[in-house]
């Protein structure tokens, strides 16, 4: 069950500020969802392995060869703020 | 309505090699059938007017000074609005990134420009490809285009209205659960889903990395083999693509499909499935035996599971990947006196409903005590998916059903209630799960005149017998003439 601790913990682990006035719609909207997705507790899954990839691959490497991309301005551009080549934030600490 | 926005791919590239036409004609009449259909449609986010007649007259430069030229040149596409574009604004659909220009294209969009493809526009989706209707879109509601008051589907639903509506003579869409399909069955146009690893993921939005896979949306079978020509193949910018080899899929467009073992899988039929879409898709695979296919009964015993499965690996993986919204380096950002404050305040207002309500799941399942509740075990649900396909494909070549459960839905009939929304993808999310190919092509018109598809699933990389498949039944219905009426 998704109380409202739960939603307040899982909130601050997601970084996402919610409003107190939301949580009750919320946390009914989440418990349905999550009553729906335990029907999975239906299958006997002893002996079975977990699938995280459809098509696996393993230790995909390449060259490693340095490659100019003079797209330092261009990518600082899309930034909400910079100050030369950063990116700025509000105090950290 | 200038008839050169009809034309398809294919039948463009002809008129452009014989100098019927020029791309800078094909494109203003794309551009001007926009800006009459779209008051009603509402399929674009953005129109880029300038930059696709820039391209155009590039192009014309070309088709002018050689007698061969690839197949997408002077064509006008319109991408899903989750491609970045170099200098073109990409949104996701997104308040988050209501402002974002990306400094690069995405793999798919750098060979469709490659080949000098005109890009008229960036179609409406899913916030974050997250909904089945196009409706959690933070900018607008796009409409289907075979009735105003229903819903395209989605996400990529811009993508599949537009190209009903000949607003482009094709779109690139995105499919993690079914969202090139659905909207493609929705709209009656042609949606492919290729297998995970075949076409590059590289600059495309990122919602599922396990399940999304970039594929395209066209008016009829034969532009979607011309495009799989075009997007497919190895990209090492994506380590996740595979490197097999990429057939010509226009080479066995006319081949026949004289005893093609059909599997027809009992759960793809049962109540949950509307009498209407039930009944174009078993005339469907009639035609389809009538061709010279084989039919057989099949069994995909855990299709129940899916949505289930989905709907704990999908959100799992958005929240990790949704992370990198958090107003530093793109995008919205809200102001704050911490680093903290500006995370959690830039994501609050940035993100929409549907895309916190996944992004919670997705960290409640994977949060410290709850993972192997949810998340461990929707891994092994999803290798007993993968395995019912393993074992059907031993006796079968293709796998036939219905794509969506109902025909287009009402706006906002479903968008109040995630789980029923959720539920719509009952048909399409197996094939996500499984990694494998799936195709949705036009099959008909059920109840109120609204288009059903008929969906094809294919062997791991077999993309080739999925389009042979839909090709063959295609010239033999002919239903991807049947046009939707605008008026204008």
């Amino acid at each position: 069950m998704i109380n409202k601790n739960e939603i307040i913990r899982i909130s601050k682990l997601a970084n996402i500020k919610i409003n107190d006035t939301d949580i009750p719609k919320l946390s009914q909207e989440l418990n349905q969802i999550l009553e729906y997705v335990e029907k999975i507790n239906e299958l006997d899954l002893k002996d079975i392995k977990p699938t995280s990839h459809a098509v696996a691959t393993h230790n995909v490497f390449r060259e490693d060869l340095v490659v100019q991309n003079e797209i330092i301005n261009d990518v600082l551009n899309t930034a909400p703020d910079t100050e030369e080549n950063f990116f700025k934030v509000p105090k950290v600490i | 309505m200038s008839e050169l926005a009809k034309l398809t791919i294919h039948t463009a590239h002809q008129k452009l090699k014989k100098k019927e036409i020029s791309a800078t004609e094909l494109t203003t009449a794309v551009l001007d059938h926009i800006e009459k259909t779209e008051p009603q449609i509402n399929a674009f986010i953005s129109i880029c007017r300038d930059q696709a007649m820039a391209q155009a007259k590039q192009a014309d430069s070309i088709i002018f000074k050689e007698k061969n030229f690839p197949i997408l040149t002077g064509i006008p596409i319109a991408p899903k609005d989750i491609y970045l574009t170099k200098g073109i604004l990409t949104t996701c659909a997104s308040h988050i990134l209501h402002n974002f220009v990306p400094p690069y294209n995405a793999t798919v969009i750098e060979k469709c420009l490659a080949q000098n493809a005109v890009i008229v526009g960036k179609t409406n989706l899913d916030e974050f490809a997250m909904g089945s209707s196009t409706e959690t879109s933070y900018f607008k509601n796009t409409k289907n285009p075979w009735d105003l008051s229903r819903i395209p589907g989605g996400s990529s639903g811009g993508s599949a209205a537009a190209v009903s509506a000949d607003q482009c003579l094709a779109s690139l869409g995105t499919d993690t659960g079914g969202s090139i399909r659905q909207p493609a069955s929705l709209c009656s146009v042609v949606g492919l889903k290729p297998t995970y690893g075949r076409v590059s993921r590289y600059g495309t939005m990122a919602f599922a990395s396990s399940l999304d896979q970039m594929g395209p949306l066209t008016k009829d079978v034969t532009d979607c083999a011309h495009m799989m020509n075009v997007i497919s193949g190895h990209d090492e910018k994506d380590s996740t693509s595979i490197k097999t080899p990429v057939p010509d899929f226009t080479k066995t467009l006319n081949q026949n499909i004289k005893k093609l073992r059909i599997g027809v899988p009992k759960e793809f039929f049962t109540q949950a499935i509307a009498t209407d879409v039930k009944q174009c898709v078993n005339t469907a695979l009639k035609q389809l035996e009538g061709l010279g296919a084989e039919l057989i009964d099949i069994s995909l015993p855990n299709t129940e599971y899916a949505v289930a499965t989905y709907y704990i690996i999908a959100p799992a993986e958005a929240s990790a990947n949704l992370a990198r919204y958090d107003g530093v380096r793109f995008g919205l950002r809200e102001q704050a006196n911490t680093l903290q404050e500006l995370y959690s305040k830039t994501k609050a207002s940035g993100f929409g409903a549907e895309v916190k309500r996944r992004i919670l799941i997705g960290t409640f399942v994977l949060s410290s005590g709850y993972y192997d509740a949810y998340y461990g075990k929707a891994q092994k649900t999803r290798t007993i998916i993968r395995n019912d396909f393993t074992e059907v494909f031993k006796n079968v070549d293709v796998i036939a059903g219905p794509v969506s459960p109902t025909t287009a839905f009402k706006l906002g009939e479903k968008i109040n209630d995630p789980l029923q929304m959720y539920l719509s993808d009952i048909l399409t999310l197996s094939t996500n799960l499984a990694g494998l190919p799936g195709m949705s092509v036009p099959c008909g018109f059920g109840d109120g005149n609204l288009p059903v598809g008929l969906q094809l699933i294919g062997k791991a990389f077999d993309e080739e017998t999925l389009i042979r498949v839909a090709h063959c039944y295609e010239q033999a219905t002919k239903w991807h003439l049947k046009k939707p009426k605008i008026t204008t």
